[in-house]
């Protein structure tokens, strides 16, 4: 869909993107986007692009939105780390709802689900720890605690899942990447803070491509920094500005499994897509 | 004391130097190994959402 944006009549919505913070491709190929200006999430496909009224005329006043993700038959789950609460799309059953009214959290941020397990991990900020919950909502177990160690965190912010079940943390005020297997042992650690090429300022969105190297976008750098697993750095795109390829305090990035790399380009009211491509084996 | 100084000297330059030229050229050979082990990216600009059409409508 990514060829076919130009198509889709986004002058016939009442509002206009605001400050996009995150956004997936849907397995029916559709854009959900979080919006933060607006409070609200973006539905886009190749014949409209809304914010549907379920989720318009709902009850909540969504003030924090921060991460979404793709769920089980075809729903969506995203996060408010104001409202500590993790929200459940219907997009069949138009329904926008609390995914465990019973669950308590302190300032949820990034959300990935693994189908492999069943399985919803999220970033709970407030607590420095990774909650691993079952599809109801319900806590499984958790990682971490607050700290400098390996598997400890310092305000995780932002997670993604790759094909292989590993879970890459953004931990944000540690300024550096932790990666887990799917028990939460960790596998590999790596990032530092500094305004030098591969370290990180304001490390936010993370997502790997279909070879396994790691996307993060840094709100400061106005870039997106490309590594290894083990942390080596590789490449680096995007400079401030408003041009095409250019930031303006980047959040979330998503990637398809063509390698098509999403960015949420925050402050620029926008979503570039990038193809990158590497002469890297798999 | 001053004898000390005038007899270790020599060898303080000759550390000096060594890792003058030594160092450099180390760090010159890591740098190129791992140029050549990199994979070799290239970032293709392909759309945005809004196109820039859509965002000034």
């Amino acid at each position: 869909m990514a060829d076919k944006l130009n198509q889709i009549p986004f002058g016939k919505i009442k509002k206009d993107l605001g400050r996009p913070v995150s956004m997936i491709v849907s397995k029916t190929n559709q854009y959900w986007i979080l919006d933060q200006k607006n409070k609200s999430i973006f539905h886009v496909n190749t014949k409209k692009s809304e914010i549907p009224h379920y989720i318009e005329k709902n009850k909540f006043n969504l003030n924090s939105l921060v991460s979404i993700c793709n769920f089980k038959n075809e729903q969506i789950l995203f996060s408010d780390s104001y409202l500590n609460t993790i929200f459940l799309i219907d997009p069949e059953n138009k329904k926008c709802s609390v995914l465990n009214d019973s669950l308590k959290l302190e300032k949820p941020t990034g959300i990935i689900f693994s189908a492999a397990n069943n399985e919803i991990w999220v970033t709970e900020t407030g607590k420095h720890r990774i909650v691993i919950l079952n599809d109801k909502g319900d806590i499984k177990r958790t990682i971490g605690k607050r700290g400098i160690g390996k598997g400890e965190f310092n305000f995780p912010t932002h997670i993604w899942m790759d094909a292989k079940g590993l879970v890459y943390v953004v931990d944000a005020m540690n300024f550096r990447v932790q990666i887990f297997d799917s028990q939460g042992i960790v596998q590999s650690v790596f990032g530092t803070n500094g305004d030098a090429t591969g370290n990180f300022a304001s490390p936010k969105g993370i997502a790997t491509d279909s070879y396994g190297n790691i996307y993060v976008a840094d709100a400061l750098f106005n870039a997106v920094q490309i590594f290894d697993f083990n942390g080596n750095f590789l490449y680096t795109f995007g400079s401030q500005g408003q041009d095409a390829g250019q930031f303006w305090m980047p959040s979330g990035i998503y990637i398809d499994d063509k390698d098509f790399v999403y960015v949420s380009d925050t402050y620029n009211s926008r979503i570039q897509i990038f193809h990158v491509t590497t002469d890297a084996r798999k | 004391m001053e004898k000390t100084l005038n007899t270790s000297l020599p060898f303080f330059r000759l550390s000096l130097t060594l890792l003058l030229f030594q160092v450099p050229a180390q760090a010159q050979e890591t740098v190129q190994e791992q140029v050549n082990s990199s994979p070799v990216f290239q970032v293709e600009f392909v759309s945005q959402y809004p196109t820039v059409e859509q965002a000034s409508e």
